[in-house]
């Protein structure tokens, strides 16, 4: 599997990559199968999230990919009435922001290792811890 | 002379099958051009890109499949192998509720109360299970007469060592755990668990 293109987050006046997908939560939690359009290996889930994180709260602000039949995906095609900001109410769960260098690239999925991951700690869309962490290069399987 | 045409024979007959499983898999669907690919590669849509790509590769693989159809026939079989083992651990991955999981009975109007959801930026409909609420609708739509209630939280470890927690509400029907509704999921990642 190809190394996914991660969701977005503005955090602390940065745009940061974020290596977790909490919209695929709420297509679970909520039964809706959302017929995203396949447009690359690197992006199987077919769309790109943008979300930021004001008054420690997490919000969805942008969606981009196409629906399958080619018409653009928006807030509004899976949350009508709110087309500008959505407040991820139904997340819990940590998110997880690679930073710094890379130090190990894996082709698939978010396997690659980077000097530190900003880990955030959601309890249903409410902010409530934040650790960084510095990741060492994983040993390759020859050395002891 | 004859175990050489036995050889190829059967090297034809593997070709076709893996080609016939090719065009049956989404593999072969996704392999096609798509326009971000093309954008991002500019070269695909040259001649000598298209001739190297269309004609030269399937070619040149055709025929080491014919010559070296063992391995290819190992590594199409190794394949099955690991998706009936993807298949087993999905399997056994399937998400259960058990009576020890469920917490307390509730009515509809004290679930109401507790999972209203507020947003002071006005990003969420202020409505229980807010984004969800069509859901949780159509979940209550399926309540009889005498049906029950229960809040649950269960939590276990799946087979690839990360641990999942579900929070929800379970429909008790004559005794028995029915339909559930989950509104929260936190799955943690064998790799968080080890670092913890």
């Amino acid at each position: 599997m190809t190394a996914q293109i991660s969701e977005i987050l503005h955090y602390q006046g940065r745009k940061q990559r974020m290596c977790t997908e909490p919209l695929g939560d709420y297509f679970a939690l909520a039964d809706i199968k959302p017929g995203f359009e396949f447009s690359s290996t690197a992006l199987w889930r077919g769309y790109v999230g943008e979300w930021d994180v004001q008054d420690g709260r997490l919000y969805l602000i942008k969606l981009t990919g196409n629906l399958e039949g080619g018409q653009p995906a928006s807030l509004e095609t899976f949350f009508p009435g709110f087309p500008d900001r959505v407040f991820a109410h139904w997340y819990t769960g940590q998110v997880r922001l690679p930073m710094g260098e890379l130090l190990q690239y894996v082709h698939g999925g978010y396997g690659s290792t980077y000097e530190q991951d900003l880990l955030i700690d959601f309890d249903q869309g409410v902010v409530t811890q934040t650790t960084l962490r510095h990741n060492s290069a994983p040993a390759k399987p020859n050395e002891s | 002379m004859n175990y050489l045409y036995a050889y190829l024979a059967l090297g034809v007959l593997v070709l076709l099958v893996l080609l016939i499983d090719n065009r049956r898999s989404d593999s072969a669907r996704l392999a096609g051009s798509s326009p971000i690919m093309d954008a991002l590669h500019p070269e695909r849509k040259t001649l000598r890109y298209r001739i190297l790509s269309g004609l030269v590769a399937p070619a040149l693989t055709a025929v080491g499949v014919m010559l070296l159809w063992p391995f290819g026939l190992a590594m199409k079989l190794q394949d099955m192998a690991k998706q009936r083992d993807r298949v087993k651990r999905e399997e056994a991955d399937t998400f259960k509720l058990k009576p020890s999981d469920l917490l307390e009975r509730m009515s509809l109007a004290d679930i109401a109360h507790r999972e209203l959801v507020y947003d002071p930026l006005g990003a969420a409909p202020q409505v229980p299970f807010g984004h969800a609420h069509a859901a949780w609708q159509k979940f209550t739509d399926t309540l009889q007469p005498g049906d029950e209630i229960w809040r649950f939280s269960a939590q276990r470890t799946l087979s690839s060592g990360s641990q999942e927690h579900r929070l929800g509400y379970a429909i008790k029907r004559q005794g028995q755990i029915g339909a559930y509704f989950v509104n929260h999921n936190r799955r943690t990642s064998a790799q968080v668990l080890a670092n913890e």
